[in-house]
C-alpha cells in the first residue's frame, strides 16, 4: 500500500485466505480490513503514522474476511523507500488465530479457577515445599493477613511462626511423600484468636521440580464447642438422674431390711420414699424429653379456645393437693377466652406456682395475678422468697440454669426453659422481675383473640 | 460406735444415707450446710466424713485444716469421673452414685479401720 494506506497489491495467499477478489481490494483504503471497533478507535491511522515515523510497526489485531469472519493476526509493516520508486508500505500478515484462541480459553479457564477459589468459603492456599504462597483465596488472605503488616502476602513464614506445629506437620508431609494429609489442629491467628481447624494437604503435581500443595482449611471450632457442650449436658443430666436413683437403691435396701424384721410401719415409709424418688426421676425424664422435643421444634401444640379462669383454678387445685400448707391468693379475673394448648399452658402455670413454693424461703403466701391488656392476657406469680440477682435474671429461662443460691434444691433446670418454649410457641412472652431477698414475680403473656367468654 | 457425718445438698439423700448407716452399726449425722460443718465436727468428733463432690472445694479446704485433716473423707459423686479426678479432690476414697451398697459398706469399713 502507499503511504496514504491505499492498497496497491496483494499476493495470492492473501486472496486465498481472506476471500477478496483482487479488483475488490486494490485501490481501497486498508482500513476496510479492520473491525469497525478498531476503525472507530483510529487504530489503522495510528499504525500508518507509526510506520511512516519509525519505518516499521508491529501489531496484533483482527483482520476482517470478505465474509465478515475475523482472524487474529500478527502484522509487521515496513516502509520501503528506495530511490527511483514511490515510498510504499509492505505489510506481512501472519495468522496467529489459533494461539489467540488458546490465550482466550486459558484466560477464561484462569478466571474460572479464580472464581471457584473465591467462592470457596473455606480458606484455601497453594504453597510450595518452601512455604512460598503460590495462590491463596480471599478467605485465606483475610484470615491471616489482618493484624500483620505484611503488604505482600507471599510466604507462610508468619503463619508458621505463630503455629510451629503446623509447619512441622506440613514439612513432614512434604518430606515423607504423604500426599494426602488430613488432620485437625488449633490455629493461632495473627489477631491472637485461637480456632480449631481441620485441614487437608494434597500434592498438586503440576511441576515435578518444584511441586506445589493444596491446603484446604475448615473451621470446626463451633462443632467442637457444641460437642463439648453436649458432653457437659449429658454429664450433668446423668448426675441429676443418679441422685433419685441412688435414693431408690437405699430405700429398697432399707425396705428389704425392715420387711425381714416385720416392721411394717417403717417398711411402708421406705416404700413411699422410694415411690417419691421414682416420681421425681420420672418427672425429670419427662422434662428432658419435652425439652428435646421443643428444641427440635417437634412439640405438638393442640390449640383450641378455653376458659382461662377454669384452667387457673385447676392448676391451683393440683398444687394445693401437693402443698396444702401454702396459700395461693388470686387477683383479677380473665374476661376473654384464650386460644391455645390448655394442657401446655397449665403446665406453665403449675411450674410457676411450684417454683414460687420451692423458693419461698419460709413464707407461705404466693400471689397469682391475672391482667388483660388490649393485645394479651398476662399471668404472673409472685413469691416472697430468695429472689434472683440482677446478673442472673437474664438467664433464668435458659436450659439447665439454676441460680447460685438454689443449687440445694432438686430439679434439673428445665422447668422454666420449658415454660419459655411453650409460651413462645403461643407467640407469647416470659419475663421476671426480682429483687434479691425480696422475692420474684414471674410473668407470661398469651396473645388474645378477643372472643368474649361465654358466662 | 464409729461416728460419721454426711454432707450433701439433697435432704432426702442425706437422711436415707443416715438411716442406712445407722442400721449398719454407725452413729451418723448429716448437714447440707457447709458453714455449720466445722462446728458439727468439733462437737461430734466424727471418725469419717462422706461428702458429695458437688460441694466445690470443701474437701480440700477440710484437708488443709490441721484439726480436721486426720479425719478420712469418702467422696461421693453422681458424675462419671475418672478415679484420678476423685483422688485430686483430696478425698481418701470415692464412691459413685447410685451406690453399690456392699461396696459402700466395704469402703466405709476400710476407711474407719485405717484411721
Amino acid at each position: 500500500m502507499n503511504t496514504e494506506g491505499i492498497i496497491q497489491e496483494v499476493n495470492s495467499s492473501f486472496i486465498e485466505f481472506f476471500g477478496y477478489e483482487r479488483q475488490e481490494i486494490i485501490q481501497k483504503p486498508f482500513t476496510i480490513l479492520f473491525t469497525l471497533e478498531d476503525q472507530l478507535s483510529g487504530r489503522p491511522e495510528e499504525e500508518l503514522e507509526k510506520v511512516k515515523k519509525n519505518g516499521q510497526a508491529n501489531d496484533n489485531n483482527y483482520i476482517v474476511h470478505k465474509n465478515k469472519r475475523t482472524t487474529w493476526v500478527s502484522g509487521e509493516s515496513v516502509l520501503v523507500d528506495v530511490s527511483g520508486k514511490e515510498p510504499h508500505i509492505l505489510k506481512l500478515i501472519q495468522n496467529i488465530d489459533v494461539q489467540k484462541n488458546h490465550e482466550i480459553s486459558l484466560a477464561k479457564l484462569n478466571e474460572f479457577n479464580e472464581r471457584i477459589l473465591k467462592s470457596i468459603y473455606d480458606p484455601v492456599v497453594v504453597i510450595d515445599r518452601y512455604g512460598q504462597i503460590v495462590k491463596a483465596n480471599e478467605s485465606f488472605r483475610s484470615l491471616f493477613q489482618q493484624g500483620t503488616d505484611q503488604t505482600d502476602f507471599n510466604s507462610m513464614k508468619e503463619i508458621f511462626r505463630l503455629n510451629p506445629l503446623l509447619e512441622k506437620l506440613l514439612t513432614h508431609s512434604f518430606q515423607s511423600g504423604d500426599n494426602d494429609l488430613q488432620d485437625e489442629m488449633e490455629i493461632l491467628l495473627p489477631d491472637g484468636v485461637k480456632r480449631m481447624y481441620s485441614f487437608s494437604c494434597r500434592l498438586l503435581n503440576l511441576d515435578e521440580i518444584n511441586p506445589v500443595y493444596l491446603v484446604v482449611m475448615h473451621d470446626i471450632t463451633m462443632i467442637r464447642e457444641s460437642e463439648k457442650q453436649r458432653e457437659d449436658i449429658i454429664g450433668f443430666v446423668a448426675h441429676e438422674l443418679r441422685n433419685p436413683l441412688s435414693n431408690i437403691v437405699l430405700c429398697n435396701d432399707l425396705l428389704g431390711e425392715t420387711l425381714k424384721e416385720g416392721n411394717m410401719e417403717e417398711a411402708l415409709e421406705f416404700l413411699t420414699r422410694s415411690q417419691n424418688n421414682v416420681m421425681r426421676l420420672s418427672k425429670m425424664i419427662g422434662e428432658l424429653y419435652d425439652a428435646t422435643k421443643l428444641e427440635s421444634g417437634h412439640i405438638r401444640i393442640d390449640a383450641r379456645m378455653f376458659n382461662m379462669n377454669d384452667m387457673l383454678k385447676e392448676a391451683i387445685d393440683s398444687i394445693k393437693e401437693l402443698q396444702p400448707d401454702y396459700k395461693i391468693h388470686v387477683t383479677g379475673t380473665a374476661v376473654y377466652d384464650v386460644w391455645g394448648d390448655r394442657y401446655r399452658i397449665m403446665q406453665v402455670v403449675t411450674n410457676y406456682l411450684a417454683n414460687g413454693i420451692k423458693y419461698s424461703d419460709g413464707s407461705r403466701d404466693i400471689d397469682l395475678m391475672i391482667k388483660e391488656t388490649e393485645q394479651d392476657v398476662i399471668i404472673s406469680v409472685r413469691d416472697q422468697g430468695l429472689g434472683i440477682s440482677r446478673e442472673q435474671q437474664p438467664f433464668v429461662f435458659d436450659r439447665f440454669f439454676r441460680a447460685e443460691k438454689t443449687k440445694n434444691f432438686e430439679g434439673i433446670g428445665l422447668g422454666l426453659y420449658l415454660c419459655k418454649k411453650i409460651v413462645q410457641s403461643h407467640k407469647g412472652r416470659v419475663w421476671v422481675e426480682s429483687k434479691e431477698g425480696k422475692g420474684s414475680v414471674f410473668y407470661f403473656s398469651i396473645p388474645l383473640t378477643k372472643n368474649e367468654s361465654v358466662p | 460406735m464409729k461416728k460419721i457425718i454426711v454432707v450433701n445438698n439433697d435432704i432426702d439423700s442425706m437422711s436415707l444415707l443416715q438411716t442406712w448407716l445407722k442400721r449398719n452399726g454407725f452413729n451418723a449425722l448429716y448437714t447440707g450446710n457447709a458453714e455449720n460443718l466445722r462446728t458439727l465436727i468439733e462437737d461430734f468428733k466424727p471418725d469419717l466424713l462422706i461428702i458429695d463432690i458437688m460441694q466445690n472445694g470443701l474437701v480440700e479446704e477440710l484437708k488443709n485444716d490441721p484439726l480436721i485433716t486426720h479425719i478420712p473423707v469418702l467422696v461421693m459423686t453422681g458424675y462419671t469421673i475418672p478415679r484420678e479426678q476423685a483422688v485430686a479432690s483430696k478425698g481418701d476414697d470415692f464412691i459413685q452414685k447410685p451406690f453399690d451398697l456392699p461396696d459402700l459398706k466395704k469402703k466405709v469399713d476400710t476407711l474407719l479401720r485405717l484411721h
